[in-house]
């Protein structure tokens, strides 16, 4: 230990990176005050988003990092500074050592005093904010995982090259090559296949493994239109994995750095050899948007002609400047062959791939059962239920014979292009060689039919309830309710949800099935659907948390099933805003209000059916009768309930304008019910 | 003492040292000369431990100096392209060093930055060249050595600096029995300095010899004769060049002045002066007698 550190040395490290550290500290540091002094919080109750709690400290691993070890280790750039630094009585070790902890002690320590600084301030300007502590710890471990990785790899990339432009252009190509080669190869096995869902080659296509990477991926495969993971790189697995990279490329840059030689400085690369590597690599990296290109379909054969020749340019400019020789190019041509087979290998690789997953034959006698897979949808989470399910193994042989027939008429329908008419569910088949294969199938909707009622009997009916018993009980397994376009506190979420759950505890697989807001994609679909118009949608409970090692956030439908919910739910609702609400309407009346629009549903009148009147001063301006009306229904002395075994109407006054004055809430949402049905009845004739 | 035996090495195929074989003596100041691209400054980065030898040893106390913090300590190399902390001050750099190197001595470098006057708060980069070579012998000078290496260093040297820092060099070595190699092109550069010199060309060691015994082994000779004579009435005598024109010749004899000189009187000769050869002149016949030209080498 001794050997691979010395104390002076790495002094000298901070002392020769200190103008980039201030810097770095300083714009953190203004991140960390006006981060929490600009944060207004919204109206409604949402989640505070760890992304929100300093937004500088995405600059960590994109700028400073990659600038620190640049600054501390350029002395492997220069002749002179080269030979003084290997000429010093320590080992090689040592200095690479030291000088890398200094590197480290700016990322580490900046990162954390501005974030004590952050929360500090947040405590002091927002005191009533809860701020989710553990996702904020995480996204900081995440960015000092990722600022960690980006400066192992500049420095790897600098002990295999002696210039400036050459250490950032390798250190490119070692951040990037990899996982864009992992992810644009699954993405098109992906797209070709068909069958193979999204997340079924796992690590391999998930990028957010590696965090500094994921953004610019996540951007790249969104304007490809490749179906892409929900942005969250906040997962411990991430952190870990980000980590161990980092540590691996630090053992490899370790040994590189013992083994480099001082007058490999000034040197685009140290070897011959890694020369033609770097060259060759930089341009299969561009060549892989042509290939993507290309099984994209693109009829626009001179576009991908066009990027091929981009490549060329890249591969050839790379040398020149490098080398800054023209006669260097001569060299450069053997190796285009080895550029050719690359993307021959690479567009290869994705039919090879796509030809095994269609031709693979799996019979009913191989499979040892079958588990549902939730569709991974953009930008919401999986519910708690749809995790629970996940886990269960189906092993009923109807179910088994079912998922063969349909695996073996999907592969043909790919081959054939033919999907109208059908849908896509996600099922993981474990054979009995145990083997897991994620499939995507395609089911018409009277195959849909008979999968429902499979998977309503007999056993797989008893597994399925035991899983929705199994719903996380108490609210300290949820990190955060909302319920849209609501203000309630979260302890009075909390409060709703824990009469929920004893209300629905006793309900049967079907009851609890018609309450859920999430969409299950196998079973589930068509009975809400079915059902839908026979509820009155009132409101749903959005609860998120974290479990199994994954988020999850369930939608809890509150209605006339879950009546004590439902009244706690109103009563909540109106002690907040029914004041507030009927304040407004009079400052309407009055005029002193002119930029609004209300929103007036009616529940329960009739056939039960909605009735909605929409008023603003631009189209449709609500009348002071009108008005006189609706605030005919409040009673300043009765309790803020509604029963709603009779009908009431749910009125929404928003700002048009809102300018985000604390004292003039953005919107009001509350109930009026009035004291008898004729009274109700009158105000809504003058609404008609 | 330093050893290298049939050190070798190359860079991408040119090769700077081919098989090098020479013994540096502890407590001596070692010349060593070349033209450029002899190998000189290789040869000093292979001692200083900056480079590793493709093959060969080379060893200083017994000890291979790369890799060995032990063996680095007892160094100070100044460099032809010397590093300086760009917009460093001298204290910085001093700084530097004292960070770096476990015997710099402050108090030495208070008293060499008041004998060179160099100010140690302004930046360096408004220094002269020869100003920061002055710098960078400090430096150097201030970490109590054992070894000191110069790599053309006095070349950016006034001749008043020159001699202040062979003074002290010379102080050094007397005091504390350092070493001290010095390379440069230029052979009057070495000659008041060294005590020893060395020949490098094409990667090797050509000639090698102390300097004293080259002054004084060497000397040129004018005689005249009454009577007629050739070369070979001096064929007992080791000579290194011959040349007639009338009655007067002039040769360059090795061997012992006093005892030539005597055998000379012998022939009664009408004239007889026994000169002293400059350093070059002694190289150029050397080298003549190896069979190279030492003009061609060094230019």
């Amino acid at each position: 230990m001794k050997s691979l550190f010395n104390f002076k040395l790495y002094k000298e490290g901070l002392r020769q990176s200190l103008l980039p550290g201030i810097i770095f500290a300083c714009v953190m540091m203004l991140g960390a005050i006006f981060t929490p002094l600009g944060y207004r919080r919204p109206f409604y109750s949402s989640p505070f988003d760890y992304n929100q709690f300093n937004y500088a400290l995405f600059t960590t691993f994109t700028v400073f990092a990659p600038i620190l070890v640049l600054v501390t280790f350029s002395f492997l750039n220069k002749r002179n500074t080269s030979d003084f630094f290997h000429s010093i009585p320590h080992k090689r070790q040592t200095l690479f050592g030291s000088f890398f902890a200094a590197v480290m002690t700016w990322i580490v320590g900046v990162i954390a005093v501005s974030s004590a600084v952050c929360f500090a301030l947040y405590a002091i300007t927002s005191p009533n904010l809860s701020l989710p502590v553990a996702s904020i710890i995480i996204h900081i471990l995440s960015m000092m995982a990722a600022s960690f990785l980006v400066a192992v790899i500049t420095v790897t990339a600098m002990t295999l090259t002696g210039t400036v432009f050459s250490n950032v252009v390798v250190s490119f190509v070692l951040m990037f090559l990899p996982r864009a080669l992992m992810t644009m190869l699954s993405n098109l096995i992906i797209r070709q296949a068909v069958i193979l869902p999204a997340d079924s080659l796992g690590f391999f296509s998930n990028y957010w493994y590696n965090i500094p990477v994921s953004y610019p991926m996540y951007i790249f495969n969104s304007l490809m239109h490749y179906e892409h993971n929900i942005p969250n790189y906040n997962k411990i697995q991430y952190i870990i994995y980000t980590a161990v990279l980092g540590l691996i490329y630090l053992l490899i840059a370790f040994i590189l750095f013992k083994k480099r030689k001082s007058e490999m400085a000034g040197s685009s690369a140290v070897s011959n050899l890694l020369q033609h590597i770097f060259r060759v690599s930089l341009a299969f990296g561009f060549c892989l948007i042509p290939c993507t290109l290309y099984f994209n379909g693109t009829d626009n054969l001179v576009t991908i002609l066009t990027l091929y020749c981009i490549a060329l340019i890249i591969y050839f400019s790379y040398e020149l400047i490098t080398t800054k020789k023209l006669s260097s190019i001569k060299r450069t041509i053997p190796a285009l062959g080895i550029l050719i087979l690359l993307n021959a290998a690479f567009i290869g690789s994705v039919y090879g791939v796509k030809s095994y997953v269609l031709n693979t034959e799996t019979k009913a006698s191989d499979i040892k059962g079958i588990r549902l897979n939730y569709s991974k949808r953009i930008y919401s989470l999986p519910s708690y239920e749809e995790l629970l399910v996940e886990k269960i193994l189906f092993q009923d042989e109807e179910f088994i014979n079912f998922t063969a027939d349909v695996l073996e008429r999907t592969q043909n329908m790919v081959k054939h292009k033919f999907f109208s008419g059908y849908n896509p569910y996600k099922f993981k088949i474990v054979l009995k060689n145990g083997i897991t294969m994620s499939r995507t199938l395609w089911i018409s909707p009277d195959q849909q039919t008979d999968l429902r009622a499979i998977l309503l009997k007999n056993d797989n009916r008893v597994l399925l309830q035991n899983a929705f018993d199994n719903v996380p009980v108490g609210r300290n397994k949820i990190d955060n309710f909302t319920i849209s376009s609501t203000n309630l506190s979260q302890e009075q979420y909390a409060e709703l949800y824990d009469i929920y759950l004893d209300e629905t505890s006793g309900f049967s697989l079907d009851d609890k099935l018609h309450l859920l807001g999430n969409y299950f994609d196998t079973v589930f679909w068509e009975q809400r659907d079915k059902d839908q118009t026979k509820r009155k949608y009132i409101a749903s409970l959005y609860a998120t948390g974290h479990t199994m090692n994954k988020n999850f956030g369930s939608i809890y439908t509150i209605d006339e099933n879950t009546p004590e919910t439902l009244s706690k739910f109103f009563f909540s609702l109106n002690s907040n805003n029914l004041e507030d609400g009927i304040n407004r309407l009079k400052e309407i009346k009055s005029g002193k209000k002119t930029n609004y629009t209300i929103f007036i549903n009616v529940y329960g009148y009739d056939t039960r059916a909605n009735m909605e009147y929409n008023y603003s001063p631009n189209y449709n301006e609500i009348s002071s009768l009108k008005i006189n009306k609706l605030l005919s229904l409040y009673d300043d002395t009765a309790t803020p309930s509604i029963d709603f075994s009779k009908p009431f109407m749910q009125i929404t006054i928003y700002n048009n304008y809102y300018d985000g004055n604390p004292g003039d809430r953005n919107y009001l949402y509350f109930f009026l019910q009035g004291d008898n049905i004729d009274s109700f009845e009158n105000v809504l004739n003058y609404l008609r | 003492m330093i050893k290298a035996a049939n050190i070798t090495k190359t860079f991408d195929g040119f090769l700077a040292l081919k098989e090098l074989n020479c013994v540096i003596p502890k407590g001596c100041i070692y010349g060593l000369i070349g033209s450029n691209g002899a190998g000189k400054s290789t040869f000093l980065r292979l001692i200083t431990g900056v480079y590793q030898s493709d093959s060969g040893s080379l060893t200083l106390e017994g000890e291979e100096v790369y890799e060995n913090p032990t063996a680095k300590a007892k160094i100070a190399f100044i460099p032809d392209e010397l590093f300086l902390i760009n917009n460093a001050s001298l204290k910085r750099m001093a700084s530097l060093y004292n960070s770096i190197f476990p015997h710099f001595d402050n108090i030495r470098f208070k008293e060499l930055t008041d004998a060179f006057r160099l100010d140690i708060t302004k930046s360096i980069n408004t220094f002269s060249k020869g100003m920061r070579r002055q710098a960078a012998t400090i430096l150097a000078l201030s970490c109590r050595p054992e070894y000191l290496f110069f790599d053309e260093t006095f070349d950016g040297l006034d001749p008043i600096m020159r001699n202040l820092v062979k003074n002290i060099l010379v102080e050094d070595v007397l005091e504390r029995h350092s070493t001290v190699i010095i390379t440069s092109h230029s052979l009057r550069e070495l000659e008041d300095t060294c005590d020893q010199l060395a020949l490098l060309h094409q990667g090797g060691i050509v000639f090698e010899s102390d300097v004293q015994n080259l002054k004084t082994s060497l000397f040129k000779v004018q005689i005249a004769l009454s009577a007629a004579y050739d070369k070979s009435l001096f064929e007992n005598l080791d000579l290194l060049s011959f040349s007639k024109k009338g009655s007067v010749a002039m040769f360059i004899v090795r061997g012992d002045r006093e005892k030539t000189e005597s055998q000379l009187r012998e022939l009664q000769p009408v004239l007889l002066d026994i000169l002293p050869l400059s350093l070059e002149e002694v190289f150029v016949h050397e080298m003549d007698a190896l069979g190279y030209s030492f003009r061609d080498i060094i230019e």
